[in-house]
């Protein structure tokens, strides 16, 4: 297939595009409809907090003033899920989604690296790799890579100031901190004329040349496309927070018929090392807010869009003496939407007994992140490549969270 | 990944230009006639003296703009001023940025930023923003051209930093080990220096009862928090002195600070700061040498680095960070900011993601090119570009242009304004023809040169050449 900025070029299409033609429509067929969409909760989340193991002893006498409150068990208390594990209450909305099966869980899951570090570990996560080696690109990344041509320049999308490791690599990504501020917000001729100055100037072949012909080709799509016009459907009300308006901007994009395949957001801020009471609430409510608003927001389309969230690791099984928690191990993952199979808890349970704990008193991981990850690609991405993908994984028998 | 720099080699970047692009926070017509008088090698000597320099300008300006910054932390607590509290940080970001913007102690603003992102707070945690005032004025500004040892031991002490990676709750009954972690991991020797988990949790308790007091906000020891049990780092055990008290983390610190891994970690740091993203082993272990030897004196490294090959020979091959590029175009076009348009940069470094002291982690803002180079950020650099083009009086242009009136002329003024050097005859055309369309090069324009000044200045600092330093 023809590159498309190669095929916007050679007609002299690229800065007058807005003005005489819809956007080209590629041929797609099946999958290829298919949305994803990762969310990387930097900082470290602690699964055991979030989706409590409330049926097992040891959960409370680790976290004698910090675990959860069994459900029904009055004011504040956790939201069953099946008997054995709970949900925070903050996330009262996922948990109604947990049980209506658009909503699965995995617990005891993470990157099976020995690094406690968040940046070591943030940055093995997104490439895909449980240690150290000479593999600098995303794991996203690669698996765009071994897919078709790409067909728009917004098939894949980092909302974000920068763009995500997992994205970066070969393949064309790019990145958006917002809709309003993507563009020169001048007056039509002079953006015209610049765009094609600037498309001109940036003619190499540098990391630099590149980013700049993908800004300019989706400056002129958006110009088109205006995917700022769209409202949030059925009711749906995103958090004002960066991350509820990145979400609210996403499906903007989305309904704007941009092209996006792949998008990856963030959503900083779990390191909580001391007073965990205080801040854990608000950054759940604001997780559970922005997904179930994204949901409703996108009604029918949902059959094509899958969530899948993870963490660079989770937290230190007993609590300190800050009410707080030390960097841990396993932690927790969630996946929502298409093609998952929810309304259940996936994983083995490693236990929380003294014999069960790893490091320094951390909950061990049963399940590699990956596995969760090759399963999605596969069933639902048509990825069969998946040790190009994740280059380390040792195959381990699929949970079932996803169907095709 | 990092083929950065394909930039045409026609038309070299003059040398003086080179090294400003790095002491300083971007070129201007004074220190451009300065180099040029005094040589690079005098004007070095005169950065890193930099308690000779006068400053005693933008001094008095931040002092009557910003009362808030001599104040401690005790003095804003007793002023009981919600309004004074809300005002500690902009008025931090604002001082810190207007010395960047217009100190003549250049380099040593640079080290002040070099420091303030290795030991990077984030002042909205609201305990870290009572203390980061006070951290930055006794902590970080004092020792940015000091020895390392003497930073850590500051940090160490530093209630904001505390408060910041929870030592002042790491007690013997309830470890935290949150700042032993970034401690070594950030601070000293580097994630691969040569730890491991057991270490961290020997250097927590090394820590136990470094605290905040209460009563005074200021550093206490609190011995009856201490865990006074023998401990060993990096298989080495502390002296365990009659009192066991503060000489533990004392002892950690010295430890650290001489450290062959810290020597090479923040050599690193600092010439992926100032010569380029992947440098040289040579310069490293060259820098790592003297580190060692001097007790990590910020000034004899930074004459190693200076002095290299390596240096002189790394013209434009730094992406600018945000902060960069803005101070750069405010530089070069020696614009005054006033409330408004600080208010207006503000807005600006938010949306590009470098707010100083606003970065989300311990690690500080990421000092590569392949962080900040995508296309998110283009955009924002071209925006901003034609916001600065379109704000600038008219003065500001017609100086420049100096009665140029043809479309060459105005493209050669404005070239060698902005990016220091004439643009190679391709690229040259490329502006003609999409600026002036059919203009002929050497006749002068019929509408007001100004006009088309404006659009070449937002090509040229959307350029290539702009956000390279």
């Amino acid at each position: 297939m023809i590159k498309r900025r190669t095929f916007l070029k050679s007609t002299g299409l690229l800065g007058a595009l807005p003005l005489l033609t819809p956007r080209i429509g590629w041929a797609m067929d099946g999958q290829s409809d298919n949305i994803l969409i990762t969310v990387f909760l930097g900082g470290g989340a602690d699964g055991l907090n979030i989706i409590a193991p409330v049926g097992e002893g040891n959960y409370f006498d680790l976290r004698p003033t910090l675990a959860l409150k069994a459900p029904g068990s009055g004011e504040g208390s956790s939201l069953d899920l099946d008997g054995f594990y709970a949900m925070h209450e903050a996330m009262g909305k996922l948990h109604t989604r947990f049980h209506s099966g658009e909503l699965a869980v995995v617990q005891a899951t993470g990157l099976t690296s020995e690094s406690h570090s968040h940046f070591d570990s943030q940055s093995l996560m997104e490439r895909g790799i449980a240690s150290e080696q000479n593999i600098l690109d995303g794991w996203l990344n690669r698996h765009l890579a071994l897919q078709a041509d790409q067909d728009s320049v917004f098939h894949a999308v980092g909302l974000h100031d920068s763009l995500p490791v997992s994205l970066s690599g070969d393949y064309p990504a790019i990145s958006m901190s917002s809709i309003a501020e993507f563009g020169l917000n001048a007056p039509q001729v002079l953006e015209l004329k610049l765009s094609e100055t600037l498309s001109q100037l940036y003619n190499q072949n540098s990391l630099l040349d590149v980013e700049a012909g993908k800004a300019l080709d989706a400056m002129a799509e958006m110009r088109y496309a205006d995917p700022a016009q769209y409202e949030p459907e059925n009711g749906a009300e995103y958090p004002d927070t960066q991350f509820g308006q990145h979400f609210r901007e996403l499906s903007q994009l989305i309904r704007a018929d941009l092209g996006v395949a792949t998008a990856s957001l963030a959503l900083h801020g779990w390191d909580h090392h001391d007073n965990q009471t205080q801040v854990l609430p608000g950054i759940l409510a604001e997780l559970s807010d922005t997904l179930d608003a994204f949901a409703l927001d996108m009604g029918a389309d949902m059959d094509r869009i899958t969530i899948v969230t993870m963490s660079e690791f989770g937290r230190r099984a007993w609590e300190n003496s800050s009410a707080g928690f030390d960097h841990g191990y396993g932690s927790f993952m969630l996946a929502m939407g298409a093609g998952v199979v929810g309304g259940q808890v996936y994983g083995d349970w490693p236990g929380l007994g003294s014999n069960n704990l790893v490091f320094s008193g951390d909950l061990d991981i049963t399940t590699d992140y990956r596995t969760v990850l090759a399963e999605l690609l596969y069933k639902r991405f048509g990825q069969t490549d998946i040790a190009t993908v994740f280059p380390d994984l040792i195959a381990e028998p699929e949970l079932g969270v996803f169907t095709a | 990944m990092n083929a950065l720099t394909t930039a045409s080699d026609h038309f070299e970047l003059p040398q003086d230009i080179h090294f400003l692009n790095r002491i300083s926070y971007g070129p201007t017509s004074a220190t451009v006639s300065e180099v040029a008088q005094l040589g690079w090698s005098a004007t070095l000597e005169n950065q890193l003296d930099y308690q000779s320099i006068d400053t005693s300008e933008i001094d008095t300006t931040l002092a009557d703009a910003f009362p808030s910054l001599e104040l401690t932390p005790a003095e804003i607590v007793a002023a009981e001023d919600e309004e004074l509290f809300n005002k500690l940080v902009p008025d931090l970001i604002m001082s810190t940025v207007l010395r960047q913007l217009y100190s003549p102690a250049q380099l040593y603003e640079r080290m002040v930023e070099f420091w303030s992102d290795h030991f990077n707070m984030n002042v909205l945690d609201s305990r870290v923003r009572l203390f980061k005032i006070t951290d930055d004025r006794e902590s970080i500004r004092p020792n940015a051209m000091g020895k390392f040892r003497d930073l850590l031991y500051a940090n160490a002490h530093s209630p904001a930093m505390m408060l910041y990676l929870d030592n002042y709750s790491n007690t013997k009954q309830g470890p935290n080990e949150n700042y032993a972690r970034e401690l070594l991991e950030l601070h000293t020797l580097g994630v691969d220096g040569g730890y491991n988990e057991a270490d961290i949790v020997e250097v927590a308790r090394a820590f136990t009862g470094w605290t905040v007091s209460r009563r005074s906000l200021t550093f206490s020891f609190r011995f009856e928090l201490h865990d006074r049990g023998p401990k060993t780092v990096l298989g080495q055990p502390l002296e365990n002195t009659f009192w066991g008290g503060i000489s533990d983390g004392e002892q950690v610190l010295d430890l650290l600070a001489s450290h062959p891994s810290t020597a090479r970690f923040i050599c690193t740091k600092l010439a992926r700061r100032f010569v380029s993203d992947d440098p040289p082993e040579l310069l490293v272990d060259e820098m790592a040498e003297t580190f060692l030897a001097t007790d990590g004196d910020v000034k004899a490294l930074l004459r190693v680095l200076f002095n290299s090959e390596s240096f002189w020979t790394s013209q434009e091959m730094k992406m600018k960070r945000p902060l960069d590029f803005l101070t750069s175009t405010v530089r070069r076009f020696g614009i005054q900011a006033d409330k408004k348009l600080f208010s207006y940069f503000h807005s600006r470094l938010k949306q590009m993601g470098q707010v100083p002291f606003l970065w989300h982690a311990p690690n500080g803002y990421p000092d590569t090119a392949q962080y900040w180079t995508n296309t998110a950020a283009l955009v924002s650099r071209w925006s901003t570009g034609k916001d600065t083009a379109f704000f600038l009086p008219r003065a500001t242009f017609s100086t420049i242009l100096a009665g140029a009136n043809t479309p060459r002329r105005i493209i050669q003024a404005m070239s060698q304004a902005l990016i220091d050097r004439n643009l190679d005859p391709q690229e040259h055309d490329i502006l003609q023809h999409t600026v002036f369309e059919a203009l002929p090069p050497d006749q002068p324009v019929n509408r007001d040169p100004v006009n088309f000044a404006r659009v070449v200045a937002i090509a040229l600092i959307g350029s290539r050449y702009f956000q390279m330093r």
